[in-house]
């Protein structure tokens, strides 16, 4: 059965991208599809890179977002190479597998093996060693995008926002001033 | 309360994720946007600032909340290792355009210590991010930092 990667960032150096197209050349013995969507300054680089390791990646470019909502939905596995915040939470409320690079973002929001792999190493080897375990175990697969999604359903915005009032109260307060309501 | 939010664009939050909780501060406080921290127009109670720019470096006698949204000293990293493992496939008008990323990164560091420094509050998402500041930046006060967590916003993410 063919597995589908889905990479759902900018092409910017910071994302990490040319790590999930090097990644793939280990990986060409295995029934995956990988599209990576969206556009960035190091797009063409990255195609270049597939080119050249002779490995099959849709890159599509800029989706609006109906389509996003497809390619989301069709995906088995999300892979974020460098780590990312908010598509981080995306990917987890759209109950997929992740595999995430071990940035801040990537521990604050999910558990190595609960939620999501967490890769300690920014190397596409790595990478290709957590895509091959979730390749070949679908059960874990569907275990952290159930426990993902799960854990999204318990974010609230509200808490946030009051803690956000917080923050502002405790700002005026050390600069000395006065809390007006 | 008046609340002055440096962001993106003017009138526009920072991006589209984040919506449903400025939603919330704008029902909350008086909320104005500007693009750049230092043509702000008007009192505030609060200056909110999201992620370091060019733009976005401000003292000020009005209170500062700073959200990083970013790590600029793991960002030069990643623009350095880049450059060093992915030279050779880069087109030379590609490889000056990195050189000059990872120059900007430098200033954007100066910029983010700067900001930390002058922040009354910087506020993070995360714990783990708090911890990667409070390790990079051991001078600057731990109680400086305010985790308010993250939401999820199932109304309008469909798929």
């Amino acid at each position: 059965m063919i597995m589908k990667i889905l990479y759902v960032s900018y092409f910017r150096t910071i994302k990490g991208p040319e790590t999930l197209v090097k990644a793939m050349q280990y990986l060409k013995d295995l029934d995956i599809e990988t599209t990576m969507l969206s556009t960035g300054p190091i797009l063409d680089m990255c195609k270049r890179l597939a080119k050249k390791l002779d490995v099959k990646i849709n890159f599509t470019g800029f989706v609006d977002e109906k389509t996003l909502s497809k390619y989301y939905s069709e995906a088995d596995v999300i892979v974020f190479p460098y780590g990312s915040g908010v598509t981080l939470v995306e990917a987890m409320m759209a109950g997929k597998a992740i595999i995430t690079y071990d940035r801040s973002w990537a521990r604050g929001f999910s558990t190595h093996m609960k939620d999501a792999i967490i890769v300690y190493e920014r190397e596409p080897r790595a990478f290709a060693d957590a895509i091959k375990k979730l390749y070949y175990d679908e059960s874990l697969r569907k275990t952290l995008a159930k426990n993902a999604l799960e854990k999204t359903k318990k974010m609230k915005w509200k808490p946030v926002a009051d803690q956000v009032g917080e923050s502002f109260e405790l700002a005026i307060k050390r600069k000395g001033g006065n809390i007006v309501k | 309360m008046k609340v002055a939010i440096v962001s993106e664009a003017m009138h526009k939050p920072p991006a589209k994720s984040f919506y449903p909780l400025f939603k919330l501060i704008e029902q909350r406080y008086d909320v104005t946007y500007f693009p750049d921290a230092k043509n702000i127009v008007g009192e505030f109670d609060v200056i909110w600032i999201h992620s370091i720019r060019k733009n976005r470096y401000i003292r000020s006698k009005t209170p500062i909340v700073f959200m990083p949204h970013g790590n600029m000293i793991f960002n030069l990293k990643t623009e350095k290792d880049f450059i060093k493992n992915n030279w050779k496939i880069l087109k030379l008008k590609e490889l000056v355009r990195r050189i000059g990323a990872y120059f900007k990164y430098i200033q954007l560091v100066r910029l983010e210590k700067k900001m930390l420094d002058s922040a009354d509050v910087v506020m993070c998402y995360c714990q783990d991010n708090a911890d990667i500041f409070i390790k990079q930046h051991p001078d600057i006060p731990k109680e400086k930092y305010f985790v308010i967590g993250y939401g999820c916003d199932y109304e309008n993410f469909v798929c």
